[in-house]
């Protein structure tokens, strides 16, 4: 490593840091990933002037593409996705940074290319040697291109530059093959050049749960197995499977969303504050609280985890074709595409209150939230009778679509009667801070660029992580298939008798 | 961006009802029990303005910020050289058009009327209207604030200042004093510190990589080209530019600044090399805000530039070795509106130390030393 060079203009300067000038080459260039949300995503920060001089693309992909094609086919993506707006200027000095690099990801030949042009680029472009790899790919194709980049000599850069690397999910399908890619991963780069990417983390809702919880005195004594009753944790879609029914059949809602998404959620409500706020520092307690958590035994799944398939129904009134009726999606499917589950948090803060965790396709509508729900006061001291029908304060932390944080807490009916009834106390997001938040992409591909782990997820995290879900996994191979559920209601009638076996119900969003 | 617009009528009202109309405003807003108007404040405003050109100014930035800001704004019209001894207020709730599935926002904004001696009364009107524990932001659109005896007695009610010192008559001495102000830990800000910020950055990236990072302390030269409307010197914009580079780079004036708009001026590197910097004006007909167009540095290994295009609303940044090719980007930087550039600055807290050091080099420069 170099030592971090300061610039005396930009002390003082209330702005990001721009990373210095880098080459991120992109394999997957010609996939639906890099040209609804990368692309796009960093055109805008260029727009922004987030992005270093000489900053430089080059695509890698199998599709025999010009670079001219390539780029033409981003235009129309970038003025499609884009947020802000597009101006053709802007864009074709970005453009003329972006090149393609045809080769399939098995052909030792186009690594070579590859490493030619890095070269070509840090010459002409002044790009020093820096490399930032984004696997946009399927996770089929992970351990090829590391091994290729490997051979090729790209795993550190010529001159002292940084080389990294950031893997899209998922990270594995079980235990075992997240540990065999992990040493795959590790043969070629060291663990501070890998950027595992979870773009739930890149969320400013997620960031703020933990400004909330630890730039706050007072929500942080509460925060216990004290004062909370149980938490239940919600990412609920509206989508169906989208054309990628084969995708989902292998990977089902556990590995879609719980293993990475959910846990993340999870981590960051029960985590203890680190000693700072940085990367490793954060990704310590965040593994502290996996660790802390009882893994299922598999003879227990059926206890605590409730599966469903949606059947055909209704969303927004029309009618929607069932999981098993949706492109892609093989006679006999079996994959869950909504999956409830209680988890443990063992330790001194937590032991004993349950963390309830919910997923699924075909969803009334699109809503991830925290809910934090307190015990109830410990005595009724106003009548009690028909009119009061007392509930519990409850603490909201909406991650999307409507960010914002509400607390529920009981209050008195104006009139000559005790009458009480719940009250909400909002807190939007978008009303206090109205600028529109950052694509989660932006965010976490500049910080790569910059060499910030912090929202990226670490080695044992995901080991950590996958020691919960695997047993999960080996439970359900001799249990019931998945219950079905209407497409545009709450998921299967197991989940709700799942909470009201323990006195609690799902909360209605 | 979304828009903007005023809920019911604009009442006027007493001035001692100003806090019971304000409720009342919302108890009868349309959909006040639904759940999707939300109000929110996260500080008050307080804009007096002077004449016409800043009532506009201040009417369409209070517009703009609720969106972003929402807040209790509180205009005062002052004229204090009326005949008449007038104070009237009216209040009025704006809100924004909400985007779809979002609530719709709304803030309220008073504003006071003073004419002549009332004038020296509406700070006392302010202080009962100011809403508990958010911040009290005083924003002077226009015109020289120490000229002002509102000035003082509002900034004492205020945890921060904006002023726009493009538009002093005298920003020389008002910058001093403006100093001083800074120095009493109070945030100030500064409109025509903030249409540099972009400047600021596109300079300072081209020192970032390892590779030229060095090269900051051998600047030799430097070249500030910018707009002049005819018949004034407002030199402000550009001179706080090279202020900065001499804040953050050491650098010590040696001799007085011409009073002319083409002016020159050496400098000292802390290393013993010398700066020249020049002043490049360019005649524009309009009597617009004396805005920079172009930068250039120089070393001895490379030149730097930054040129802007309005037509385009995109600059060019570009590093010409003296060896081997250039390597240019185009990045957007548009003229911000007096409305956007209150908007950015208000999400900056604490004090501005380099928008501080920047007038203090400023005062050096300035001031013609023996
Ligand atoms: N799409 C999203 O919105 C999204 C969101 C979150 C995460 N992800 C993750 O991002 C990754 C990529 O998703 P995606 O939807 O972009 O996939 P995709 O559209 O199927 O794209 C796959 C890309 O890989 C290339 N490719 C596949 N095999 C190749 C080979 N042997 N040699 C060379 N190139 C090869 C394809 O190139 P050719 O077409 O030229 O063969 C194509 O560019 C996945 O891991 C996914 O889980 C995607």
């Amino acid at each position: 490593m170099t030592e971090p060079t300061v610039n005396p203009l930009r002390s003082g300067m209330r702005m990001q840091r721009t990373p210095e000038p880098c080459t991120m080459v992109i394999f997957g260039a010609t996939g639906d990933l890099t040209h609804r949300k990368l692309v796009p995503g960093l055109y805008n920060l260029q727009r922004e002037r987030l992005l270093p001089p000489g900053f430089s693309v080059i695509g890698f992909a199998r599709r025999d593409w010009s670079d001219d094609y390539f780029r033409q086919t981003l235009v129309e993506d970038v003025q499609e996705f884009s947020r802000s707006g597009f101006e053709e200027p802007l864009w074709q000095s970005f453009a003329e940074g972006i090149s393609y690099n045809r080769s399939s990801f098995d052909d030792p030949a186009g690594y070579q290319a590859l490493a030619e042009k890095l070269n070509a680029l840090d010459a002409e472009r002044g790009t020093s040697g820096n490399r930032l790899f984004y696997l946009a790919t399927g996770p089929e194709s992970f351990t090829t291109i590391i091994q290729q980049l490997g051979a090729a000599g790209l795993r550190q850069s010529p001159g002292g530059g940084w080389t990294r690397i950031i893997i899209e999910k998922p990270f594995g399908r079980d235990m075992a093959s997240a540990r065999e890619l992990d040493a795959e991963v590790h043969k070629v780069f060291d663990e501070s050049q890998v950027y595992r990417i979870d773009h739930y983390l890149g969320k400013e809702t997620v960031q703020n749960l933990l400004v909330f919880r630890f730039a706050n005195g007072i929500f942080e004594p509460v925060w216990n197995r004290r004062y909370v009753d149980h938490v239940q944790i919600t990412v609920a879609e509206a989508v169906g499977v989208e054309g990628r029914g084969n995708y989902y059949e292998q990977a089902g809602a556990i590995r879609d969303m719980v293993q990475n998404h959910l846990m993340q959620l999870l981590t960051l409500t029960a985590m203890e504050p680190p000693g700072f706020y940085e990367a490793n520092s954060v990704r310590d307690e965040k593994v502290k609280v996996l660790r802390a958590m009882r893994p299922l035994a598999p003879d227990e799944v059926a206890k605590y985890t409730v599966r469903g398939q949606y059947t055909a129904g209704t969303q927004a009134g029309k009618p929607v074709p069932g999981y098993l009726e949706e492109a892609g999606v093989p006679a006999g499917a079996h994959a869950e595409t909504y999956v409830a589950m209680q988890m443990f948090v063992e330790n001194w803060r937590w032991a004993g209150v349950p963390f309830y965790l919910r997923t699924g396709k075909r969803l009334p509508k699109r809503a991830s939230e925290i809910a934090i729900q307190f015990r109830s006061a410990p005595l009724m001291i106003f009548d009690q009778g028909p009119l009061n029908d007392i509930e519990p304060n409850v603490l909201t932390i909406k991650v999307q679509p409507d960010e914002g944080i509400s607390l529920k807490f009981e209050s008195k009916v104006p009139g000559q009667l005790t009458q009480i009834r719940p009250v909400t106390m909002d807190f939007r997001y978008n009303a206090a801070f109205g600028v529109e938040s950052p694509e989660a992409y932006e965010r976490l591909l500049l910080d790569a660029m910059l060499g910030d782990s912090t929202l990226f997820t670490r080695s044992d995290e995901v080991d950590a992580s996958w020691s919960l879900i695997t047993p999960i996994l080996a439970g359900w191979q001799n249990a019931p298939p998945p219950e079905p559920y209407a497409a545009g209601s709450w998921g299967p009638r197991a989940a709700d008798e799942f909470l009201a076996r323990a006195g609690r119900e799902w909360r209605r969003l | 961006m979304t828009q903007t617009t005023t809920l019911g009528q604009r009442q006027q009202i007493e001035i001692a009802a100003i806090e019971a109309e304000l409720a009342a405003l919302w108890r009868h807003a349309p959909g006040h029990d639904a759940p999707q108007l939300t109000r929110a404040c996260v500080m008050t405003l307080v804009a007096p303005v002077l004449d016409q050109a800043a009532a506009q100014l201040a009417g369409a930035a209070t517009l703009h910020l609720t969106d972003r800001f929402p807040n209790r704004t509180i205009v005062i019209d002052a004229r204090p050289d009326d005949q008449e001894d007038v104070l009237d207020a009216w209040v009025q709730a704006n809100c924004q058009m909400p985007a779809a599935g979002r609530a719709q926002v709304c803030c309220e904004q008073v504003t006071i009327d003073a004419r002549g001696p009332a004038v020296e009364r509406a700070s006392g009107v302010v202080l009962p209207l100011l809403v508990p524990d958010v911040p009290v932001v005083l924003w002077w659109p226009s015109g020289d604030p120490q000229a002002s005896p509102l000035f003082a007695q509002l900034s004492e009610l205020a945890d921060r200042v904006i002023v726009d010192s493009a538009t002093f008559a005298q920003p020389e001495p008002q910058l001093r004093a403006l100093l001083k102000d800074a120095r009493a830990h109070k945030r100030v800000s500064d409109l025509a510190w903030a249409r540099l910020t972009p400047w600021r950055e596109l300079l300072a990236q081209f020192f970032d990589s390892a590779a030229s990072a060095a090269q900051v302390h051998t600047i030799s030269s430097v070249r500030v080209q910018y707009e002049l409307p005819e018949a004034v010197l407002d030199r402000v914009q550009p001179l706080m530019l090279v202020g900065w580079l001499a804040a953050k780079l050491g650098w010590q004036p040696l001799g007085a600044l011409l009073n002319r708009a083409d002016a020159a001026l050496s400098l000292r590197r802390p290393d013993g090399g010398s700066v020249e910097v020049m002043l490049v004006p360019q005649a524009v007909a309009a009597p617009a805000a004396a805005r920079i167009t172009a930068v250039e540095l120089r070393t001895a290994i490379a030149t730097y530039q930054v040129g802007c295009s309005s037509a385009t609303n995109c600059a060019t940044a570009r590093v010409q070795p003296r060896e081997g090719a250039a390597i240019q980007r185009v990045v957007r930087l548009e003229q911000l509106a007096v409305a956007e550039l209150l908007a950015e600055d208000l999400r900056l807290f604490g004090r501005d130390r380099a928008y501080e050091a920047t007038l203090r080099a400023l005062a050096a420069i300035s001031e013609p030393t023996a």
